[in-house]
């Protein structure tokens, strides 16, 4: 035990002591973690150069324009389309947006092409197009938005003042109906009256009597009024017939003004059912908010933590960024300074276990690692709080795990390389390598499947999984068994393969 | 010629091959207790490969090595403390200090605390280098970082000193002190010591047996006076060489009987030269 101590304070000695080593090993990843730190401690994007191009710039696109610019954007009118694209392929501009001529809502029936505009993006800084693209593509969907909801205003409108008239007609109708009513009534009324009413007088009987009268008398005073009297009887009757013909025919068109008044009757109320069937059906319309009918489904975007800022987010995958880069590059880096040491074969030749060297050399790697996880993880406090302390033991747990297998990748690689630059070489590409095929640059559901399993087994990719869940979600041990084994198996896989390699430096030694 | 001690560490029959490269033939020494032994020999003749069996940190090919007639190979772990060992480059590290390198490997040989201090501050002031304690072992001039070395080396109060070539890069001065100081181990310790170098001078000094390797084999063993003698010549340098361009078929240990032999011949080179001569005059 007391070898083991022995061992790591003089590794320890050896980094301090060597500025240059010290600098770059201890404040190196401290520094990096400060920086992106503070370089991620908001959530918004920054300084984005917009480059547009419109032939005709109408006020739409100007009212679009002037959306898009605020503190995050720099908007650049260009002279030309081509001269759009290519300076945001030189890097001038983060996005080029074209707008096409005269653009204005007017014309959006014109044609499906007529108000599109064309964004061109660099796909290759992906990790950015995403984001512009969506901020972008937000600040114009709310100056689209204003206008939709200007052109639905103007039909809730129209639709209300419609159904206002017709409620209001509806009134004159049923007025009408009523009207109708009255004069069907009034005329049926007249009609049987003028039923009622009997003119059908038989004059025959009175010129019977006349006849006999005259008969009877041959004054001719009397024959004369008898004459004159069969003359008037004879107008009368005339009259009669004529006043019989009358009644008949307003009879008949009465029966036919009723006819009329009962088809009118029935118009109305046709007209009047549907003028309620319109208000009805106007007045079923339930839902006659325009951000309503604009956006009938809306998406809402709820995070599964609270947090508020990248950091936040970033923390964990910066946390397995800085353990798996530091203790690559450290161990690598002590393991090959040891070798190269004209004192290691010096060791050799002491009665300590040569495994007492390598574990010497593992907890000197691991306690300057806990050095600067302690100094970040106190930066981490500021932004997570209590958050972290109910999840403090088993991260702790976690990151000596993942540490030990980083340590002992970085270690592997400085006893099987023979100088230090190649092993640094080496330290760094596996790093990279590991980087890359994880969810830190491209999200490893993009890369194909064959790939993408193996790529899960990448302990980066274990790492960065357990501590999002430890971290953001506070997950239990219970759930991430799996990568704990795996990441355990790791260890032993790398211990092993560790000791091997020092042996094989020994015989190189010889 | 014979040892005037009995063996204390002998090499039986050793042979080590590198791959294909045979490097020490079946070689056959003993070294005496409480005496200084060089090894001598051209570069790749086979004397560091030597020494490294002896500390265990090559196995042989063939043969063993007896340490007071233990095998150390069978028993290395055991034996190791007996053994301390200087190699041709500085064996320390430079941002320790003199004394944290003296402790550091003191505390790999598991010594005590007081046991240990006891021994580095004895080493500091035998090899002189006491002032220079708290100095960081890179800022050490040569003849100082050698001396740092052997008290490393020494710190756990080994039965043997193995240095190879430890006067290597010194200038004259720093050779004659070195040299001093490891007569003065030898003797105020009883330490064996075991030294290999290319500086013959020194060594013809130094050393109380001399050991001539030459294509993994020792040619010849003995004193410098008894080798002198044997060879006919005034130095170390000379024997040396003597036997690199004569090229000697092996033979063991320089005795008596051979030294008559040799002197023989000799004689009758010389009588057939003076005949020659006297022939000449007539």
């Amino acid at each position: 035990m007391w070898s083991l101590w022995n061992i790591i304070q003089k590794n320890i000695k050896l980094i301090t002591r060597s500025k240059a080593s010290a600098l770059i090993i201890l404040l190196g990843p401290l520094l990096l973690i400060l920086l992106i730190g503070m370089a991620f401690s908001g959530s918004t994007l920054y300084n984005i150069n917009v480059g547009v191009y419109s032939s005709s710039y109408s006020e739409l696109t100007n009212s679009i324009i002037t959306a898009l610019e605020d503190n995050q954007f720099f908007v650049t009118k260009l002279d030309s389309e081509e001269q759009c694209i290519q300076d945001t392929k030189y890097g001038k501009y983060h996005i080029c947006a074209i707008f096409p001529p005269d653009m204005a809502v007017e014309k959006s029936t014109e044609g499906n092409t007529t108000n599109v505009i064309t964004f061109h993006v660099d796909y290759s800084r992906i990790n950015l197009v995403y984001a512009i693209l969506d901020t972008i593509a937000k600040k114009v969907a709310v100056k689209s938005s204003e206008l939709s909801g200007e052109l639905v205003q103007v039909l809730l409108d129209t639709l209300e003042n419609s159904r206002i008239n017709l409620i209001d007609k509806k009134g004159s109708i049923t007025e009408l109906s009523t009207s109708n009513k009255e004069t069907k009534s009034g005329a049926d009324a007249i009609l049987d009256e003028l039923n009622a009413l009997s003119i059908d007088f038989n004059v025959t009987d009175i010129q019977e009597r006349l006849i006999d009268l005259e008969n009877s008398t041959n004054n001719s005073a009397v024959l004369d009024v008898i004459s004159d009297l069969e003359e008037e009887i004879e107008a009368i009757e005339n009259e009669i017939t004529a006043s019989v013909n009358a009644k008949n025919t307003i009879n008949e068109k009465g029966i036919a003004i009723k006819d009329a008044m009962n088809n009118d009757a029935k118009k109305l109320n046709a007209l009047k059912a549907a003028i309620e069937d319109n208000i009805k059906q106007i007045e079923s319309i339930k839902i006659t908010e325009k951000e309503t009918i604009l956006s009938p489904i809306r998406t809402q975007i709820q995070p599964l933590t609270e947090r508020k800022s990248h950091w936040n987010n970033l923390f964990p995958i910066l946390v397995i960024l800085m353990v798996s880069f530091v203790s690559l590059l450290l161990s690598t880096t002590l393991v090959v300074r040891e070798k190269s040491a004209r004192a290691y074969f010096r060791n050799f030749i002491t009665p300590t276990p040569e495994f007492i060297f390598l574990l010497g050399m593992y907890i000197t790697c691991l306690m300057i690692l806990i050095a600067q996880l302690f100094i970040i993880f106190g930066q981490a406090f500021f932004f997570l709080k209590g958050e972290l302390l109910a999840v403090l033991a088993n991260t702790m747990l976690f990151l000596f795990i993942i540490s030990s297998v980083f340590i002992f990748i970085g270690m592997f690689i400085g006893y099987i390389f023979k100088s230090e630059e190649t092993a640094i070489l080496a330290s760094m590409s596996v790093a990279a390598f590991l980087l890359f095929f994880s969810n830190t640059i491209l999200p490893i559901e993009t890369i194909p499947p064959s790939l993408k399993i193996l790529a899960s087994f990448n302990p980066f990719v274990l790492g960065e999984a357990v501590m999002k869940k430890l971290i953001l979600f506070q997950a239990p041990f219970s759930s991430l068994w799996f990568e704990f084994l795996m990441l355990i198996g790791y260890l032993f896989l790398f211990l092993v393969l560790t000791f091997l390699a020092k042996e094989i430096t020994k015989r190189r030694i010889q | 010629m014979s040892l005037k001690h009995p063996p204390y560490i002998e090499f039986e029959n050793i042979s080590k091959k590198f791959g294909n490269t045979l490097v020490l033939d079946n070689l056959n020494l003993s070294i005496p207790y409480g005496e200084i032994t060089a090894i001598i020999g051209p570069s790749g003749s086979g004397k560091t490969t030597m020494l490294n069996l002896l500390i265990g940190f090559v196995k042989p090919t063939k043969g063993r090595i007896l340490f007071q007639s233990r095998n150390i190979i069978k028993d290395f772990s055991n034996v190791t403390t007996l053994f301390g060992f200087a190699a041709q480059e500085f064996s320390f590290y430079g941002e320790l200090t003199v004394e944290e390198n003296l402790y550091y490997f003191g505390n790999l040989y598991k010594l005590k605390k007081e046991e240990l201090k006891a021994r580095a501050d004895e080493l500091l002031k035998l090899l002189d280098i006491d002032y220079a304690r708290k100095t960081l072992a890179k800022r050490l001039s040569a003849g100082m970082g050698r001396r740092l070395d052997i008290a490393c080396s020494l710190i756990h109060n080994p039965k043997v000193l193995i240095l190879d070539e430890p006067t290597q890069d010194l200038d004259p001065i720093l050779r004659k002190e070195l040299v001093g100081s490891i007569r003065k181990i030898n003797r105020e310790r009883e330490t064996t010591v075991i030294i290999t170098s290319h500086l013959l001078g020194e060594i013809d000094d130094l050393c109380d047996n001399i050991g001539i390797l030459y294509k993994g084999k020792i040619v010849k063993i003995g004193s410098p006076e008894q080798l002198k003698r044997f060879y006919g010549k005034r130095s170390m340098d000379d024997i040396f060489t003597f036997i690199v361009q004569k090229s000697e078929r092996p033979t063991l240990h320089v005795t008596d009987k051979d030294y008559k032999e040799k002197i023989k011949e000799e004689e009758h080179k010389i009588v057939s030269v003076f005949g020659h001569l006297i022939h000449r005059e007539k």
